[in-house]
């Protein structure tokens, strides 16, 4: 998601990369390097002389050189940040470009002959032998620095751009699910719903086993519609949707599926990305229960170690059964959910060891601040 | 009130089936009495100006006059009943709250979470009848062989029962008290107190790690040490009370 950036900062954003006067800022730094490398012959100088002679000259050949950057810098970048080379008639942005980088040459060079602290020329020399020497001697150079002041402006833009619009996709995309998720939920009408699976326990005596189902549907129901479309939940919240989901598997299988959950109560706070557990127990479920182990095992475990967050689904499977091809379903979306929120920090590992198939995720740890919800 | 008198409810919703299972439910509480069933709001608006209801339970959606419209005559009259909200599909939940709502439950309910609901409120009216006189109880009275002590309720980590006593778990210490463990889980809040088993309350304050197994062998390891078997007949409301959900 686009994070609000603040106004004034020297890091790029998509808004800065516009403004001219950011640019003229942002680019102090870099000026005062450029001039660095190009003055270095003369630097080197004074560092064999050492006298404070020398220091002073170079010194006052610096701030000379500085001095012009800044004051040619604003208006450079507002050229660049009014016409770039991107959008309109290519030809006529090189056009503006060449004649920009034209006026670059002679103004600067024209600032250097004007005024001479590098004591390049004679004292009394005409300014007008000057500037054509300098031009002669240096144009090619300065031109050079032009294209490169111009190509790092448009590399910066385009890579806040890039940056910007992968961010802008993202925010899309969680947009659409928020909004599939509202459509489905008014299509599937709650009320409606809850109300019929109410009218069915009420047709059932307390402590019926239908009921018990009726009520352990409901709550599913109920769970995954109140989800919040958020990225992000609480383990406890995802672990909820599991138990809940659970609930109805451990009734469907009775005594030919043993569940069981080993949690450390420091992990319930943890974020986690919704959905990544809730499918990797469903697999488990289903490939326990087709292995023919009886009984079949699910487990799960979520322990915070240090800034880790360890979570473990672990499923029994017949030995023998020996094809695994089907265990692996719906593995590469997890995958590649956990390192679009993690990037490499997250790590996703399968493990088959003593008739188990076992499934790590490893998260980094970060608390889930306090959810507003009314006590 | 005394222990004797019962607490009398006033069920409001315009399904026959949905009315007739919450009568039913709140019928099977010794402690609960119906003493209105009404069709829809504006059967119960007249029953409650009888002014002989407790707690009432209202469906938020009902025609004519509907749950939230009722609650909200009443939070203006004085000496009105408890509310709590019945709703399908809890998107009024915000509502209720900011009308002093006691309570809601979704429906489908739990039995004995519709029951909890009905004593809750009830002892919540008692409270704002006698104004500030009666506190709610939060530590007990324990004598042992040190003397006599008040231990509050938020240090108790668990309580374990033996035939006619209980234990409660203190710190490094067991102190004995006098009661059943079935008094003791009345007494105590739930949350953070939760029966897991015959014989054994906790404090989900104080669990370090939950250990939940479908085949009865799950249990509870305590922050200060300790474990606790959790039974099965415990194990789904543990589960939802751990994880934070109603």
């Amino acid at each position: 998601m686009a994070a609000a950036a603040p106004s004034w900062s020297l890091l790029p954003n998509a808004r800065s990369v516009n403004d001219w006067r950011w640019w003229s800022l942002a680019a102090v730094p870099a000026f005062i390097a450029l001039t660095l490398l190009l003055q270095m012959p003369s630097l080197l100088s004074v560092v064999v002389d050492g006298s404070a002679e020398a220091w002073r000259g170079t010194f006052v050949i610096y701030v000379t050189c500085w001095v012009f950057w800044i004051a040619i810098g604003p208006p450079l970048f507002w050229f660049f940040c009014r016409y770039p080379l991107d959008g309109g008639s290519i030809t006529t942005k090189l056009a503006l470009h060449f004649a920009a980088a034209l006026a670059f040459v002679l103004i600067h060079t024209g600032m250097h002959a004007a005024i001479d602290t590098a004591g390049w020329f004679e004292p009394g020399t005409p300014i007008g032998t000057r500037y054509r020497t300098l031009l002669s001697s240096s144009a090619g150079l300065e031109l050079i620095v032009f294209v490169m002041i111009d190509g790092a402006f448009h590399a910066v833009r385009y890579a806040v751009r890039a940056r910007q619009s992968a961010d802008r996709e993202r925010e899309l995309t969680h947009l659409k699910t928020r909004a599939e998720l509202e459509a489905l939920r008014r299509r599937l009408e709650p009320h409606f719903l809850f109300n019929a699976l109410n009218s069915l326990c009420a047709m059932l005596p307390e402590g019926d086993q239908a009921r018990q189902m009726a009520m352990r549907i409901s709550d599913y129901l109920r769970i995954v519609l109140d989800r919040a479309s958020s990225e992000k939940v609480p383990l406890r919240e995802e672990l909820a949707i599991v138990r809940s989901y659970l609930e109805i598997e451990e009734i469907r299988h009775g005594d030919r599926l043993d569940t069981s959950f080993s949690v450390d109560r420091k992990a319930l706070d943890a974020q986690t990305p919704v959905m990544v557990l809730q499918p990797l127990v469903e697999n488990a479920v289903r490939f326990a229960t087709a292995g023919g182990a009886s009984p079949a095992r699910v487990m799960l475990k979520a322990q915070r170690q240090g800034d880790r967050l360890a979570l473990t689904v672990s499923n029994s499977f017949r030995s023998d059964d020996g094809d695994l091809s089907g265990q692996g379903w719906g593995h590469a979306i997890i995958r590649e959910r956990l390192t679009a929120n993690y990037c490499d920090d997250a790590d996703f590992r399968i493990e088959t060891e003593n008739g188990q198939f076992v499934v790590h995720v490893e998260l980094p740890y970060e608390p889930h601040l306090a959810c507003e919800r009314p006590a | 009130m005394t222990g004797e008198e019962r607490i009398r409810v006033l069920v409001a919703d315009d399904e026959p089936l949905s009315l007739g299972l919450a009568v039913r439910t709140i019928g099977l509480d010794p402690r609960l009495e119906v003493v209105h069933a009404c069709g829809d709001g504006n059967e119960a608006l007249e029953a409650l100006s009888a002014g002989d209801v407790d707690v009432a339970l209202l469906d938020i959606r009902m025609p004519g006059i509907d749950g939230l419209t009722l609650a909200r005559l009443q939070a203006r009259a004085q000496q009105g009943p408890e509310i709590v909200f019945a709703t399908a599909y809890g998107e009024h939940a915000l509502e209720a709250f900011e009308l002093g709502v006691c309570d809601y439950v979704t429906k489908p309910y739990e039995p004995e979470r519709l029951r909890r609901a009905m004593l809750r409120a009830a002892s919540q009216r008692r409270l704002k009848q006698h104004g500030a006189s009666v506190r709610p109880i939060d530590r007990l009275l324990v004598r042992s062989r040190l003397g006599t002590q008040l231990i509050p309720f938020d240090q108790i980590e668990a309580v374990d029962a033996d035939e006619k006593e209980v234990w409660l778990r203190v710190g490094t210490r067991r102190l004995r008290y006098q009661n059943t463990i079935s008094a003791m889980e009345l007494m105590l809040p739930c949350p953070p107190f939760v029966r897991v088993h015959r014989s054994f309350i906790v404090n989900l304050d104080h669990i370090g790690a939950w250990n939940d197994a479908s085949n009865g062998t799950g249990g509870l390891v305590l922050t200060g040490g300790g474990e606790i078997p959790i039974s099965r007949r415990y194990r789904r409301r543990l589960s939802s009370l751990f994880l934070g959900m109603r």
